[in-house]
């Protein structure tokens, strides 16, 4: 059974690269963070920063070209990179579900609804008759929200939301102990988008089990969270608390990105981030952030920044605070 | 849109030119496996009919220049055939009229066929509808049917009014292929730039789309020329077309009433067996080969 | 399904049928000379003795109706053909030209539904497994070898079978339906069928080698397409078994468009087995074709064209019916 007292996931000094002709893209390059049991938590940085790249190896999910190099993936005290082939394609969606970048295409054209559920959780041999699965399938689209009659829609019957729904109701077929959801509403418009978001948050809840939530921007997301990681050029470069963040973000990225989510009270665009991010085949020697950072030092260019806890709870990859620079 | 969401990685879609692609397509040309084995069988095919010919009598290709049915030796290389034929003569006197045939309804059919593909992709509507009807019914009945009848009433042809004949169901494939394709380039960002500067419908065609098609088009014309060569060769062995000038399906129908295979006279209709599968191996080498250039996501698959 | 699909597939069919037959009947009047006096006179260059000749040129008058203003001679000629009524065989008057092919369909409907089913299962199959990263080595090899002959004709490579397994090893034989002398028994004889069968396999063997290649390269393409959404990635992620991966998620959708394809290239397929027939001298219908060219039986050649562009263009209406039933998505528009 679950055993509470051990975080749900452990992801240590995760690397992952995809091989270019002319070298490797360090897509993901020494990520290491925790998942608590029952928390929500927010992944943020800019795309292309290798969110989805780092998600897709905690399931053991990267295609060629791209290569997990290193790195520890501990999922509910197993590692998954470790796994046997039988007993990662068991523990796959039985104890971490994925709702998916890009939902709208990640349901199968040709598969009703339902069949696309139903063979999920019988290859998992829960012990449920087909008629039991197809009940349960039911249930599922009612705690999304969706009519019964979706269950016999094909997926192009289905608006973008309804199909976002139909996933979020996929991934909770198996209760699973940890869900990813990969920038599940930025496909959708603006009302939609709120309501997908309170869903899923509703479901999670529901389960008791944990999200991790991926988006590109401070938006719409932060409310509903309890701690944001924020990434930057394959490395998370903050972790905290989201009101921590907000209110006293330590990484001038994470200032930045910060100070560039648009104003309502001002009516206009936060200025955005000077400089583009580099490129990940050859990243600056150093802080990856030092091109664009207006607090550049001589340290920066040369020393690769740890991630550390430079206040309660909240940790940090930048020099600034190394050995009291700055006062805080 | 905000600097926060650019990526140094997303491609800009730049305005294709088209004298960038012509020489990348000589670049890739040399540098792909396929197209270099590809062209390189033609040549050495063409090179050997060619050169052979120049040197060699065209009188021995009659009945009777020789003695009959003997198998390969010094003085016939590839033999005779059972009316006294040299095989050799045959060979090198008849693989160019083939690959003419292949040439002349190829072109044809593609300049028809990439006119025809351009107008109903680009313009849409009734036109387009009616194009693409005509152009599947024309690919539903197949053209050896159509060029048996009309051969059967035409018989004794030439060279060049089969190569017509043929050309005249030739059109439909690539009109189809480069139809599909011009459809899809009007939705490309260059078109409506090219509006807004002040280019008029026509030398959009022309300047913007065609360029982008030049894949596409010598892919048809290679489909077609194998295409022709292949109806060419099925109507003579049906005892229709041109029988009387030397080419390799006359070579083949010869052999094929001579019972040859029974004969074991391997030497009469092995070579042009060999000829024609070294021709559409080649040709469908190539082909391939300008499928993957179109479309990169078929390369690098299985070698 | 729904109806305008409908029409439209309907509607095709019977253009192609009505362009075919209009062609048919174009042809010989577009001819130098009137078209009875062109069979005639073929008759006569060939020096055959006619008996009955004075018959045949009434029956073939009348057929024509040649005093007759052409829009007349037209309209009846399409009222005809609706009764399938294709007219008389000069070679073998008064034999119709129905009854020639209704003698010969079976064995060319035999050969070529049996060949084009299997060449196109086995063909897919063939192509979503070379992509598959799964598959053995192998069976890859194997695979791209099938690959290589894609472009080598049905003929040529009928060729190549005869020789090497009916003429060197004697295995197999090398042409008609059936060993000489050989007449079938009471009711079903089953030896009689089996060696029907046995005569068969080469040609068979010829259509379906060479037939293969073509959906490999087809499916290929697909499979690569197929392999990179989404939808393959989510279905990886839920756990499913590798086995049902590739049938339901990854070959079920990158062999949608093969049957459109299936369509295109009926036309090709049935003109490559005509000639494959007549190698065998396998009594179908491309065999009947060349001896009416042969002895220049002008109605039995358009007879044939035309009842195998009906077929083509019957299997091909079939196909786009099955269709919408495999894809849900299908309220149709052509690309
Ligand atoms: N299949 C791939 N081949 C090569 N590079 C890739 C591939 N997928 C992602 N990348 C690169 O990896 C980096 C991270 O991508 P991704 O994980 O998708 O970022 P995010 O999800 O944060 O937008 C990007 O720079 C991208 O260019
Ligand atoms: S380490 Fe230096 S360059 Fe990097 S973010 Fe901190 S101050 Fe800026
Ligand atoms: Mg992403």
């Amino acid at each position: 059974m679950i055993d509470k007292s051990q975080p749900v996931l452990k992801v240590e000094d995760l690397q992952v690269f995809y091989w270019s002709k002319r070298g490797p893209i360090r897509a993901v390059d020494g990520v290491s963070f925790t998942i608590k049991r029952n928390e929500r938590f927010g992944f943020i940085g800019e795309s292309g920063c290798g969110k989805t790249t780092t998600m897709m190896a905690v399931l053991r999910l990267i295609k060629p070209p791209g290569k997990i190099e290193n790195g520890r993936v501990i999922l509910d005290g197993q590692d998954v990179l470790k796994m046997e082939k039988e007993e990662l394609r068991l523990t796959r969606w039985s104890k971490i579900a994925l709702v998916p970048q890009g939902a709208m295409n990640s349901l199968n054209p040709i598969m009703r609804i339902t069949d696309q559920i139903e063979d999920t959780i019988m290859t998992h041999d829960v012990g449920a008759t087909r008629e039991q699965a197809r009940a349960r399938i039911l249930s599922l689209l009612d705690m999304v929200e969706l009519p019964e009659r979706v269950a016999r829609m094909y997926p192009h019957e289905l608006s973008g939301g309804m199909k976002q729904r139909a996933c979020i109701a996929m991934a909770t077929a198996l209760e699973p102990q940890l869900i990813i959801a990969d920038e599940p509403t930025s496909a959708l418009d603006v009302v939609v988008q709120k309501a997908v978001m309170q869903t899923l948050i509703g479901v999670q809840e529901r389960l008791g089990s944990s999200l991790i939530l991926i988006g590109h921007d401070m938006g719409l997301t932060a409310q509903v969270l309890d701690r944001i990681g924020v990434m930057y050029a394959g490395k998370l470069v903050e972790v905290g608390e989201v009101q921590d963040i907000y209110k006293r973000p330590l990484h001038p990225y994470t200032q930045a990105l910060i100070g560039s989510l648009p104003s309502l009270k001002e009516k206009k665009k936060g200025g955005g981030i000077p400089g583009l991010p580099p490129f990940l085949l050859n990243p600056p020697a150093g802080c990856v952030f030092h091109p664009r950072c207006q607090h550049a030092m001589d340290v920066c260019r040369q020393k690769v920044p740890v991630l550390r806890e430079h206040r309660p709870n909240q940790l940090a990859a930048c020099h600034l605070y190394e050995e009291s620079n700055v006062p805080i | 849109m905000a600097a926060t969401t650019a990526t140094s990685t997303e491609t800009v879609e730049v305005e294709p030119k088209p004298q960038g692609r012509i020489s990348g397509i000589i670049r890739y040309w040399l540098g792909n496996w396929k197209l270099s084995l590809g062209t390189g069988m033609i040549v050495v095919l063409l090179g050997f009919s060619v050169i052979g010919s120049l040197q060699t009598d065209f009188k021995k290709t009659r009945v009777g220049s020789s003695p009959f049915s003997v198998p390969p030796s010094a003085e016939y290389p590839l033999g005779t055939d059972n009316v006294g034929r040299d095989m050799y003569a045959l060979m090198v006197h008849g693989i160019h009229p083939s690959l003419k045939i292949g040439l002349i309804a190829g072109i044809l059919g593609t300049v028809i066929g990439t006119v025809l593909g351009l107008v109903a992709g680009y313009s849409g509507g009734l036109v387009d509808t009616v194009i693409s009807t005509f152009a599947d019914i024309v690919l539903t009945i197949p053209s050896l049917m159509i060029l048996v009848v009309l051969a059967s009433y035409l018989r004794s042809t030439t060279i060049e009014l089969t190569a017509i004949i043929i050309a005249v169901f030739a059109w439909a494939g690539p009109t189809r292929l480069i139809r599909s394709q011009a459809l899809s380039l009007r939705e490309r960002p260059f078109v409506p730039l090219a509006k807004l500067s002040g280019q008029g419908d026509f030398e959009i065609a022309i300047r913007q789309i065609l360029p982008n098609l030049l894949p596409y088009i010598m892919a048809g014309f290679v489909g077609s020329v194998s295409g022709a060569i292949l109806a060419s060769v099925g109507i003579q062995l049906l005892g229709l077309g041109p029988l009387l000038t030397p080419n390799l399906g006359m070579v083949l129908n010869s052999a094929f009433t001579g019972a040859a295979l029974f004969r074991g006279m391997w030497w009469w209709w092995g070579p042009p067996a060999v000829a024609l599968i070294v021709l559409f191996v080649g040709l469908f080498l190539i082909s391939i080969a300008l499928d993957e250039f179109a479309n990169p996501r078929l390369r690098g698959e299985a070698k | 399904m729904n109806l305008q699909y409908l029409l439209k597939r309907v509607g095709l069919f019977l253009l192609t049928i009505w362009v075919a037959s209009t062609l048919n009947f174009l042809i010989p009047r577009l001819s130098p000379g009137d078209p009875v006096g062109a069979i005639l006179g073929a008759m006569q260059a060939q020096g055959a003795t006619i008996a009955n000749s004075a018959e045949i040129i009434e029956a073939f008058r009348a057929r024509f109706g040649l005093d007759e203003p052409v829009y007349v001679q037209y309209v009846k000629y399409l009222w005809s053909l609706a009764h399938l009524d294709l007219g008389y065989s000069i070679a073998h008057f008064p034999s119709t030209v129905t009854d020639i092919i209704s003698n010969s369909i079976p064995y060319t409907l035999g050969l070529l539904s049996v060949t084009t089913v299997l060449t196109f299962v086995i063909g897919i199959f063939a192509g979503a497994l070379l992509v598959w990263q799964a598959t053995p080595r192998a069976a890859k090899t194997l695979i791209t070898i099938f690959l290589m002959l894609a472009p080598v004709p049905y003929y040529l490579l009928a060729m190549i079978l005869v020789f090497f397994f009916s003429f060197t090893l004697g295995i197999f034989p090398n042409s008609g339906i059936t060993s000489p002398g050989r007449i079938p028994g009471e009711g079903f004889d089953i030896n009689y069928f089996l060696d029907i069968v046995y005569h068969s396999i080469l040609p068979a063997l010829s259509i379906m080698i060479a037939g293969i290649g073509g959906w490999v390269l087809g499916m290929r393409g697909m499979m690569v397409t197929v392999l990179g959404e989404d939808y393959l990635t989510l279905a990886e992620a839920k756990g499913l078994k590798n086995r049902r991966i590739f049938l339901r998620y990854a070959l079920r959708n990158a062999m949608l468009p093969q049957f459109t394809a299936l369509a295109i290239t009926l036309g090709y397929v049935v003109s490559g087995s005509v000639i494959v027939e007549l190698l065998f001298s396998f009594p179908g219908m491309g065999y009947q074709l060349f001896r009416a060219i042969s002895s220049n039986d002008f109605p039995v050649i358009q007879g044939i064209t035309f009842f195998l562009v009906l077929s083509i263009a019957t299997a091909i209406l079939g196909i786009d019916l099955i269709y919408p039933l495999l894809d849900p998505r299908i309220t149709y528009n052509r690309k």
